[in-house]
């Protein structure tokens, strides 16, 4: 290991550890608001409701300042290298699943499950890397149909009604439990 | 007695005995897929539990923990890619072996070492835990409040990238433990005004979403990815090559001794886990070595000092679980949400409780162990062969699918899966700053006990703090935490 490897390990690490204090001080930060909500009875003796709650925030404000007070000035350094835009690489693609992951449950509250599942399968193959009607079409659909009978027909799960789209899959579910000799 | 207890327990349940029996092929072939933990596969399983009996759902889970210790040299052997952290020991021997023709020389060693390894770990366990479960049952509240103390303690400052990253990932599980309403007033905290987290943030959504979704965060985000290694496995010259002889096994027998007490010794410490276990024994065999030069070079005692100490982390990782309430590795964390998921009271008067059911998860994994041996000694190549053929570009995209219909299936609540894709991003967030998830959800999940014995503690005395100073085995745990702490603190100050 070189002094520049090591060096840039550093800023690497103290950059995480400064992020982490955000973090925790961030969640902290919200979850006090919420400290003065909790129902405390008047005659309420020992610990009470609000003990352990103001002790885990205490807590975290005190690590979240330890690691920001202790990394900060490396971290700072580190970033004005601009060395930091490498550890972005790919942050594009996952930035693409989640949005991918909310628009899909979305998706389901509009058209149900069935459609928005067949779609969030394809485009999340296309994201991995497939490509060919194959993959991208047939594949979805086989996916989709293997999710219906096991979780819809075999457990017997309601699908969340569609407000766009609605259908009642579970009678036909239903039908099909009984044609497999199922309740 | 007990184990006989046990072992009527689950052959008189055939879903008991089916269920551990495709619990440990799940575990061998999800062990295999590099990229996909023993943890993020019992996460996927658990909603599945819900739908099954306590003796199959928590034998299954059990069996696919054990097996995945395996299934994770298989790959490492054949492709040079451990399908587990826990193989990266494994790999070092295991590959230059595959490379002179004796794939199935290593392979069969590995999987006869970790058998032997297993077997003795789960011994200690169903031995050793119903002992120390009589005398943890003497415990009160003070002393609870000490050992959860030591756990967190001892748990936060190993298993992060630093101890403050470690200390936060506790401090995060402890906190988000409290959403929902408190156990004796009854009024709601944390909970937003939202009448979703009236009951709390679901155990499901939130092991799916940090063991599962994340790491297919990861793997989109992995631009540095490559497929494994190409088969480069040279030709057996001598029928030796692919079986594994007395003489061999011989030869290795002491090193295998050696390792699997080396690995239930660190199974048992809280945090520490199995890649710590294969790696010391490894480091260990190869120190007492006569012939250290072929180490590195495709050595068939460092396949079996890694793979027993593996292995025998498995069955002694379980130990502070059934003793003390206290889950020490992911996996054992995992098996406890699905005990609370089944109403399964933990900690040591579980033996009192559920008997019967505790001797047949215990059964369970002597069957695991023997079904994957089979499987493994004859299997693994053909194994090895057909996880290559799986392409990683269809299985995390079925993998994230799965996550969402799995998770709504368990309280059928659209919510469930909002909650599981935030804990997904904060599981990939947690990773990439260092922080550790394992530390975060054995928190999570020891959150409300450590609540309930500090609030009896303080009602049996209006001393306070103070009140610990009467009870010296609570001093004793949490002397003991802060023990391994400074001893982590010194550690990383001196490297």
């Amino acid at each position: 290991m070189t002094a520049g490897d090591h060096s840039e390990g550093q800023g690497t690490d103290a950059l995480r550890q400064c992020a982490v204090g955000v973090v925790i001080l961030a969640v902290c930060a919200v979850m006090a608001t919420q400290l003065g909500k909790i129902y405390v009875e008047p005659a309420d003796s020992g610990l009470g409701a609000r003990g352990l709650p103001s002790f885990a925030i205490g807590a975290g404000f005190l690590l979240a300042i330890v690691q920001i007070v202790s990394n900060l000035p490396a971290a700072l350094r580190w970033a004005r290298s601009g060395a930091v835009s490498a550890e972005w690489r790919g942050a594009g693609r996952v930035a693409a699943l989640v949005v991918l992951a909310f628009a899909y449950i979305e998706a389901i509250l509009l058209f149900q499950y069935a459609l928005p599942t067949a779609v969030a399968m394809s485009l999340m193959l296309y994201l991995f890397g497939s490509r060919g009607i194959v993959r991208l079409v047939v594949f979805p659909i086989v996916a989709v149909a293997v999710y219906y009978f096991v979780f819809f027909v075999l457990l017997g799960l309601f699908e969340e009604p569609g407000s766009i789209l609605r259908y009642d899959s579970y009678s036909f579910a239903l039908q099909i439990r009984h044609m497999l000799g199922l309740q | 007695m007990g184990l006989v207890d046990g072992f009527v327990a689950l052959f008189s349940s055939w879903q008991a005995v089916l269920f551990t029996i495709i619990g440990t092929l799940i575990g061998l072939i999800g062990g295999a897929v590099p990229g996909l933990s023993s943890g993020a596969m019992i996460s996927l399983l658990i909603p599945v539990t819900y739908y099954m009996g306590p003796l199959p759902a928590l034998a299954m889970i059990y069996a696919v923990s054990k097996s995945s210790d395996f299934g994770g040299s298989i790959p490492a052997i054949l492709f040079n890619t451990p399908g587990t952290p826990q193989a990266s020991a494994t790999q070092i021997e295991g590959f230059p072996l595959t490379r002179q023709g004796k794939q199935g020389k290593a392979l069969r060693m590995a999987v006869v070492a970790s058998a032997q390894g297993d077997v003795f770990s789960e011994l200690l366990l169903i031995f050793g835990a119903s002992f120390l479960a009589i005398y943890a049952a003497r415990l009160g509240p003070p002393e609870f409040v000490g050992i959860y103390a030591c756990a967190f303690l001892i748990i936060g400052g190993l298993l992060g990238k630093s101890i403050v990253t470690g200390l936060s990932s506790v401090v995060l599980g402890l906190l988000l433990s409290l959403v929902g309403t408190d156990p004796i007033t009854a009024g709601e905290r944390f909970t937003f005004g939202s009448f979703h987290l009236f009951d709390g943030i679901g155990l499901v959504p939130v092991l799916l979403g940090l063991f599962v979704l994340s790491e297919v965060f990861e793997k989109a985000g992995d631009t540095k990815a490559g497929a494994a290694e190409e088969a480069v496995a040279g030709t057996p010259t001598h029928p030796d090559d692919s079986r594994l002889t007395w003489s061999d096994y011989k030869r290795v027998f002491p090193t295998i001794c050696r390792s699997q007490v080396i690995g239930s010794g660190v199974g048992i410490l809280p945090g520490l886990g199995s890649v710590v276990a294969s790696f010391v024994a490894y480091s260990e065999a190869r120190r007492r070595s006569k012939t250290p030069e072929t180490w590195g070079k495709g050595e068939i005692e460092g396949i079996a000092a890694a793979e027993a100490a593996n292995n025998a982390t498995s069955g002694s990782n379980l130990i502070p679980l059934l003793t003390l309430g206290i889950p020490g590795s992911t996996a054992a964390a995992l098996l406890s949400g699905v005990m609370l998921v089944h109403g399964i009271e933990i900690g040591p008067r579980v033996f009192e409780t559920s008997h019967d059911l505790v001797y047949g998860i215990f059964a369970a994994g002597l069957l695991c162990i023997a079904t994957y041996f089979v499987a493994g000694y004859w299997g693994a190549a053909y194994l090895g062969r057909l996880i290559a053929r799986i392409p990683s570009r269809v299985v995390y995209p079925v993998i994230f699918l799965t996550c969402y219909v799995a998770v709504y299936s368990t309280e059928q609540e659209v919510f469930d899966m909002v909650l599981m894709t935030v804990f997904g991003i904060a599981g990939f967030v947690m990773k990439k700053l260092g922080m550790s998830p394992a530390a975060f959800i054995i928190a999570f999940i020891l959150g409300p006990g450590l609540e309930r014995a500090l609030r009896q503690t303080f009602l049996l005395s209006d001393d306070g703090l103070l009140f610990f100073l009467e009870r010296p085995v609570a001093l004793l745990f949490l002397a003991m935490g802060l023990v391994a702490l400074v001893l982590r603190l010194r550690r990383s100050r001196k490297a």
